[in-house]
């Protein structure tokens, strides 16, 4: 039998009977004969509530939720590690740190996303309303084009960011970290606009890593090179339509794959296996936060609080306070916030978002940022950058701290059986992100034939 | 420099007595300005007119409580021809027993309380001292433009506030800090023990309020109410009715060379990179100026004629937020005579009448209005405005002017039966004290709720374009965002009762929103 | 002759705190209650045999963190449980459940609508925020403005210049959450009736304002407090002291002696001494007679001056003022010693947020007349009722098997307008209340083995509470901060030299459990030239 004709016994989807809202958590008993899921399709078919729409479980009675693909990602898994993102039961490590790493940087690593919040937007005043929603200027996207961008409330404090698609005309969507619904359909008085949270009828999964061109065209994404940099799409696959987008935060070559649910074990069955010879690996959380540490890339809830959740109003920042400054087009059309960071743009800022490099060659754990006088700032991401062989951190801090001539270190703890080694490291702060590679942009992307 | 018929230095939108004097102030100070009226007539709930024929009486608004003598003088409106048919107008609360009370200081009146209670008759002079202390404490903040934003400025007015409270004196400030936050039926019960004139001094608080006696607040909203009124020492009936304060802004206004179009409906504010450059009429006309006013409620002006697309997104929310309650019906009544109301003497009939027998009775009405119904005993103010302007008439007729307080805007059952039981009881409530005052009734109108919201634009028939509460007065009226008449479009301005420091016909937020409108004119 | 540096009268929780913060800081201090337990209102109390549960309060009892560790209350017994913050129960058989779990509050959330479950969010942080900075001004002392002495004025002068840099939208948030309806504020955050009706219910029992009261909106803050936020971003939690409020207590009580302080009970104080216009000791019912430097009294401000003084030794007017003092009865409470565990049907098996009690929540308008009803001092036709089932989470209460659940009920009136609470009246009330219960539990009649109805009228004969008042004056604005109990008394004075207040009539009062007799006891121990230490303030 060929590889192909075994793809297409998997993805004959099952016929839809469930809620297609909550696709998310009700993946179909995994049509995987030839898998080592057998076992696990055991237990899916014994205990059929462990899969039923939630909404027929008391909230209280079970708290894993899982992607469509975690039955595919937990047969990955030799850890056993697992963590919760996003409500979503998600594999921390699968096999371990070190080999995913590799595999990151080296060939190329496969990841779920499905826990991503996703937004659709469509209607006649999408376009209007997404406007005056973001900061970024809107004026260029065109249909099949993606931006990054961050969105903040009256007072200038970022509510939240985001990956906008144009899929069409005035149809959109948006891919956030944390959900905004009240926010969205709150700021749409007076817009002829439809918001729905999509969430749970996309799946994605994202393939990052210099090789992840090759390992695409390998497996019949054709013409994939030639895709630009926050473009995207639709590709048909053994007949499976599936939109791709170059993007992902990895600061390298990346691209993220958005399919419906029903069809996505079957993408990540043959990446995988067309990838095998391109050093592809599943990637956990794990993996996906280091990634973004060393591209820079500041995750909503852990580096910064939504305006929303900020309880304490100074722990609210402004997009420039982020290092968003890119994504703010004060010039352009009205935006909600745009008279408040008008303002703030001629104040200096409180804080700044900054990536620090911590040079030990272990990984620590620590919070503060130190500086002559005391604690100069907060590290709010930390992790062990095996590129670099040392701790990076993304750390909130004061203005002065930057200053030049600022000598920054942090203390950490580390415990040794019942000693406790007190270790105090110099932190140098890093002008961009620590890894923040060219191929991201290339075109046509390296398609780099088996190494 | 030539003007074209449409290119003007202010458009005002809504010729209301805000939207008035906010054009005079600007044509006096020789602006050339184009205001625009969507109604037939100007005025919006200011006006005049007949309830039968040859009976005429003020439509919706009766009294004139709290123009400032300033506005007067500046547009010159005696020249116009507004005359006062009787300034400082007495209030009189009717008793069942003929004991009717005069609100106001004077040997007689005191005497008449003290047939009701002599320890009331002498804690009424404190009274009206303590309120007069409370909004000279109070008032300057209320009624003064708000200061800049600055917190130097701002601390400075807070301070002076702090110590104005200071110099009232340990115990007018114990009451006023304990009270300010009470309600009026606790601060009446504290000060008297007559029901009537508990009940009369609490509706007098409470008219045009969609609170009751014992809300939370409410003795703010009095002494708030006060200190607009101590401006003018209102309130005042006006000669022809309030029609006839209108007539005299409108010709004021024209003497400044206001060009005033009525029955022009503006369907959108127009604007361009962020300024707004005039204004379109709903038949598509388009009028261009620099400045544009607008007196129309603050939600309709930002979201229907501006867009929300150009105003932050909290904002927009804020703006849907504001509430409108519509707490009055409006019963004007022709009369073939003088009903008699035994026990008041004839010099009195002119005076504002007040029917609110007790606290209980207020509060039962407002109990009534919060679960759709009607209360038995409707408390109202009542005008006889015939008695002292006899041409609104024919000879040896009257009209009766009455504002009926706790008229919900839906009823339980729907307005379609209630209209005429609301009538009956209004005019069962008066003839326990005017026996003949059915007899009398040649013809009337009523105006419910949504009528009022029909006629005048008022949003679910509320007098203030945004009720009176302590979360949207000052620096929160409309919004915080729009606090200072300015809005995100330059060029753009409230003046209308949305606007600090509000509604209660003193058509401040139209002279302030004009003296901005000038200095920043000036500036640019 | 008996001696003590300061006396308390009344072992409420709040006068049991300040004794305990006096003892702690060297005081001699006696505390004298009337009744053979401690507790007043915390009370509790065998209904059955073997089934104890406390008699007047729903049983929901938690205390400051900073309380229970400066008195090291642990150490005197006391154990604090967390439980979900319990269910309310809609007619029409949907219900809604507080969870501390983030996650697992917004699946509960979604079920009735998705942007109520992300408009959680907004609420919980403006809530934090309003009770955050509560607590600060809680720890601050209260300058009383009406007092001319320069301390207040350049303290009113610091709060003006606080105010002026407060950015407007912060201050037009603070003036939104304490001056409009619950109903209002609550709809501008979210959608779902259910939602609402549930929030409401939970913050508005046992207040005097309804869901359409000016000023209600700020008892949703209290909900959310330090010792019931947890940090997983859900719903505040339902905290029970094992052994019920009693427990509680007890522990103060233990504290105090084990401090070196002195507890008396079953003596009655009848008359504070007077000496040249300054209080010098109390007068027991058998005439005993004990002295000290202060005295403090827990006892509220009218049972406090009406009941322990001979008026003509009062200032002139100040009885008047006291009689102003408004204190209404709001709550009934009937306790039932259960058979077994009632069913609720409506309720999933097992639903852990029951431990936190449950409520029978009705629409707004409805919830508006039951408290209409209430101003006109009408019986109760549709009262907000509450529950509580502590021997679910506290086994000791109850014989296996069998429970023992309080209930209270509110918007019950201390006096009816057509005549007095009658047996026959009681027992309507009664059956009205477990009518209703029995409609969301079938079979729950059957379970009952022993009841008991207190209406407001027996909670004020056997607690004392003026009018079966809890809050111990009503807290409305104009009888908080600064104005509680009144201009001029705040900051636990009074016109009696060496006689104070530390009863729940004085501020903080209903804010913080306990925070009245901790301020007292500050106060107190300064005036003797001692020190109390307290980490009242500090944030966790």
């Amino acid at each position: 039998m060929s590889d192909d004709t075994k793809l297409n016994s998997i993805v004959e989807p099952p016929p839809l009977v469930a809620d297609v809202n909550d696709a998310n958590t009700t993946p179909r008993p995994p049509p995987v004969p030839r898998l080592n899921l057998a076992a696990l399709d055991e237990i899916s078919r014994a205990d059929p509530a462990l899969f039923e729409d939630r909404r027929a479980d008391p909230p209280f009675s079970r708290q894993v939720m899982t992607t469509p693909l975690h039955f595919y990602v937990a047969s990955e898994s030799l850890t056993n590690l697992w963590c919760n993102w996003n409500g979503y039961t998600v594999a921390d490590q699968l096999t371990s740190l070190d080999d995913e790493y590799a595999a990151l940087r080296h060939g190329a690593a496969l990841a779920d996303i499905s826990p991503l919040v996703k937004y659709r937007i469509s209607g006649p005043d999408a376009l209007a309303w997404l406007r005056r929603l973001v900061t970024g200027n809107l004026v260029s996207l065109s249909v099949d084009e993606i931006i990054p961008v961050v969105f903040c409330e009256d007072r200038g404090l970022v509510v939240g960011d985001g990956l906008l698609f144009r899929l069409g005309d005035s149809e959109f969507r948006l891919v956030t970290e944390e959900r905004h619904l009240a926010w969205f359909m709150d700021s749409a008085i007076g817009h002829n606009v439809r918001i729905e949270d999509v969430s749970k009828t996309l799946a994605a999964m994202s393939l990052q890593g210099p090789l992840s061109c090759a390992v695409l065209s390998e497996a019949g994404f054709s013409g994939i090179e030639n895709l630009r940099c926050y473009t995207a799409h639709w590709f048909n696959v053994t007949g499976m339509p599936v939109y791709v987008s170059r993007s992902g935060n990895s600061g390298d070559l990346g691209y993220e794959l958005w399919v419906d649910p029903d069809d996505a074990p079957a993408f990540w069955l043959r990446l995988l296996d067309k990838g095998k010879a391109y050093g592809v690996k599943a990637g956990g959380f794990a993996l996906r936060e280091i990634a973004r540490i060393e591209a820079g890339i500041p995750r909503a809830g852990v580096d910064y609080l939504g305006a929303f959740s900020a309880v304490d109003p100074q722990s609210a920042l402004t997009p420039f306070e982020l290092g968003f400054s890119a994504l703010v087009d004060l010039n352009g059309e009205h935006f909600t916030g745009r008279e408040a960071l008008r303002k703030a743009k001629t104040l200096p800022p409180r804080y700044i978002l900054a990536t620090l490099a911590v040079d030990w060659s272990a990984p620590l754990t620590f919070a503060a940022i130190r500086d002559g006088s005391g604690v100069a700032g907060i590290a709010t991401s930390t992790g062990f950058s095996h590129a670099l062989g040392i701790n990076l951190a993304l750390a909130t801090l004061r203005p002065a701290a930057i200053a030049d001539g600022a000598v920054l270190h942090v203390q950490a703890e580390v415990r040794e059986e019942l000693s406790l080694r007190v270790i105090s490291a110099a932190a140098r702060i890093l002008a961009g992100p620590a890894v923040l590679l060219p191929a991201r942009h290339l075109v046509p992307a390296p398609l780099v034939t088996r190494r | 420099m030539i003007h074209s018929d449409h290119q003007f230095d202010a458009i005002v939108i809504g010729a209301g007595h805000n939207g008035l004097i906010a054009a005079a102030y600007l044509g006096k100070a020789g602006k050339r300005v184009l205001l625009l009226e969507a109604a037939t007539r100007l005025g919006g709930a200011l006006t005049t007119a007949e309830v039968s024929p040859d009976y005429r009486v003020s439509t919706g608004a009766h009294l004139l409580d709290a123009l400032p003598r300033r506005i007067e003088k500046d547009l010159k409106l005696a020249k116009h021809g507004l005359r006062f048919a009787a300034r400082q107008l007495q209030t009189i609360a009717l008793d069942r027993d003929h004991n009717h009370i005069v609100l106001a200081l004077g040997r007689g009146n005191l005497d008449i309380l003290r047939r009701h209670s002599a320890a009331d008759a002498d804690a009424f002079a404190a009274y009206l001292a303590r309120m007069k202390s409370y909004s000279a404490v109070l008032g300057p903040l209320l009624r003064d433009a708000l200061p800049d934003i600055e917190p130097e400025t701002m601390s400075r007015r807070l301070r002076r506030l702090v110590w104005r409270a200071q110099r009232l004196g340990g115990e007018t400030l114990e009451s006023l800090m304990r009270q300010l936050p009470g309600s009026i039926g606790d601060l009446l019960n504290d000060t008297f023990e007559t029901p009537l004139i508990k009940g009369a001094l609490a509706l007098d608080a409470l008219m045009g309020s969609g609170e009751g006696p014992y809300s939370a607040g409410t003795a703010l909203t009095s002494i708030a109410r006060q200190s607009l009124r101590s401006i003018s020492k209102g309130p005042h009936s006006i000669e022809g009715g309030l029609g006839g304060f209108t007539d005299a802004l409108a010709a004021s206004a024209a003497s400044y060379g206001v060009v005033i179009r009525a029955a022009t409906d503006v369907k959108r504010i127009l604007v361009s990179d962020g300024h707004v450059y005039g204004i379109e009429t709903q038949t598509n006309e388009i009028y261009e100026a620099p400045f544009v006013l607008s007196s129309a409620h603050p939600r309709e002006t930002m979201l229907d004629l501006v867009g929300a697309k150009y105003l932050d997104a909290g904002l927009v929310k804020q703006l849907n937020e504001i509430t409108d309650t519509g707490t009055t019906a409006k019963l004007n009544l022709s009369l073939d005579g003088l009903p008699t109301i035994q026990g008041l003497a004839p010099q009195e009939y002119g005076a504002r009448i007040l029917v609110a027998p007790s606290l209980v009775a207020l509060d039962d009405a407002y109990t009534a209005f919060k679960h759709g119904g009607i209360a038995s005993d409707i408390p109202m103010e009542v005008t006889m405005p015939s008695v002292i302007d006899a041409p609104l008439v024919p000879s040896g007729q009257h009209v009766m002017s009455i504002v009926m307080q706790y008229v919900p805007y839906e009823i339980k059952g729907g307005w379609e039966q209630g209209r005429d039981r609301l009538v009956d009881r209004a005019i069962e409530t008066l003839s326990a004290y005017a026996p003949d005052l059915r007899q009398r009734i040649v013809a009337g109108e009523l105006m419910l709720p949504p009528d009022i919201e029909n006629k005048f634009g008022l949003v679910n028939g509320g007098w203030y374009h945004g009720d009176m509460r302590l979360d949207q007065l000052l620096s929160f009226r409309p919004a915080p965002a729009l606090a200072r008449y300015a809005t995100p479009v330059k060029g753009l301005y409230l003046c209308g009762a949305g606007s600090h420091p509000g509604g209660g016909i003193c058509g401040l937020p139209g002279e302030y929103a004009a003296r901005l409108v000038l200095s920043e004119g000036a500036r640019a | 002759m008996e001696r003590h540096d300061a006396i308390v009268i009344g072992g409420g929780l709040n006068g049991l705190t300040a004794a305990a913060y006096l003892a702690r800081a060297g005081v001699d201090v006696l505390l004298v209650e009337r009744n053979e337990r401690l507790g007043s209102a915390a009370a509790g109390f065998d209904i059955h045999p073997g089934f104890r549960m406390p008699r007047f309060t729903l049983g929901t009892s938690s205390l400051p963190h900073h309380t229970v560790t400066d008195l090291e209350l642990p150490k005197f017994g006391l154990r604090f449980m967390r439980v979900d913050g319990g269910v309310s129960l809609l007619a029409d058989g949907c219900y809604h459940a507080s969870y501390r779990d983030g996650l697992m509050m917004r699946r509960e959330l979604t079920r009735h609508s998705l942007k109520d479950a992300d408009a959680w969010t907004r609420f919980r942080r403006d809530m934090l925020r309003a009770q955050f900075s509560l607590r600060d001004a809680l720890a601050q002392p209260m300058h009383d403005p009406s007092r001319r002495s320069l301390a207040a004025f350049r303290a009113l002068l610091g709060n003006a210049d606080q105010l002026a840099i407060k950015p407007v939208p912060d201050l037009h948030d603070m003036t939104r959450l304490w001056t409009m309806s619950c109903a209002e504020f609550l709809d501008s955050y979210f959608t779902s009736d259910i939602v609402k009706m549930h929030l409401a219910a939970k913050a508005l029992a046992g207040t005097t304002f309804g869901p359409y009261s000016p000023s209600s909106a700020r008892f949703l803050m209290n909900l959310f407090s330090a010792e019931t936020e947890g940090a997983g971003g859900g719903a505040p939690a339902s905290v029970l002291a094992m052994g019920g409020p009693q427990a509680v207590a007890d522990a103060l009580g233990a504290a105090i002696e084990g401090f070196g302080g002195h507890v008396r009970t079953e003596s009655e104080v009848t008359d504070v001494i007077l000496r040249d216009g300054k209080a010098r000791g109390v007068a027991l019912a058998d005439g005993e007679e004990i002295y000290a430097d202060a005295v403090l009294s827990d006892l509220d401000l009218k049972r406090t001056f009406l009941a322990l003084f001979p008026w003509k030794d009062l200032p002139k007017g100040f009885v008047e003022r006291v009689g102003r003092f408004r204190m209404r009865g709001v709550t009934a409470k009937i306790n039932l010693a259960l058979d077994g565990l009632p069913a609720f049907p409506v309720v999933p098996d097992d639903c852990p947020a029951l431990q936190g009690g449950l409520r029978l929540a009705m629409p707004m308008e409805k919830l508006e007349q039951a408290f209409d009803d209430w101003r006109s001092h009408m019986p109760p036709r549709t009262p907000l009722i509450e529950a509580l089932i502590p021997s679910m989470s506290d086994r000791s209460l109850a014989p296996l098997g069998k429970h023992v659940m309080s209930v209270a009920v509110h918007y019950v009136p201390e006096v009816l307008h057509d005549g007095a609470w009658t047996q026959s009246r009681k027992d309507d009330f009664t059956d009205l209340v477990i009518g209703e219960i029995t409609a969301h539990s079938p079979g729950f009649k059957d379970l009952i083995l022993a009841t008991e109805t207190l209406v407001p009228p027996d909670i004020e004969s056997e607690v004392g509470l003026t009018a079966g008042d809890f809050e111990q004056g009503e807290m409305s604005l104009d009888q908080m901060f600064f104005n509680r109990p009144m201009p001029g008394l705040a900051n636990y004075e009074t016109p009696i030299g060496n006689f104070y207040l530390c009863s729940g009539s004085a501020h903080p009062g209903a804010l913080e459990t306990g925070g009245t007799g901790a301020g007292a006891a500050q106060r107190v121990a300064a005036a003797l030239g001692r020190n109390v230490i307290t980490r009242r303030g500090v944030g966790i």
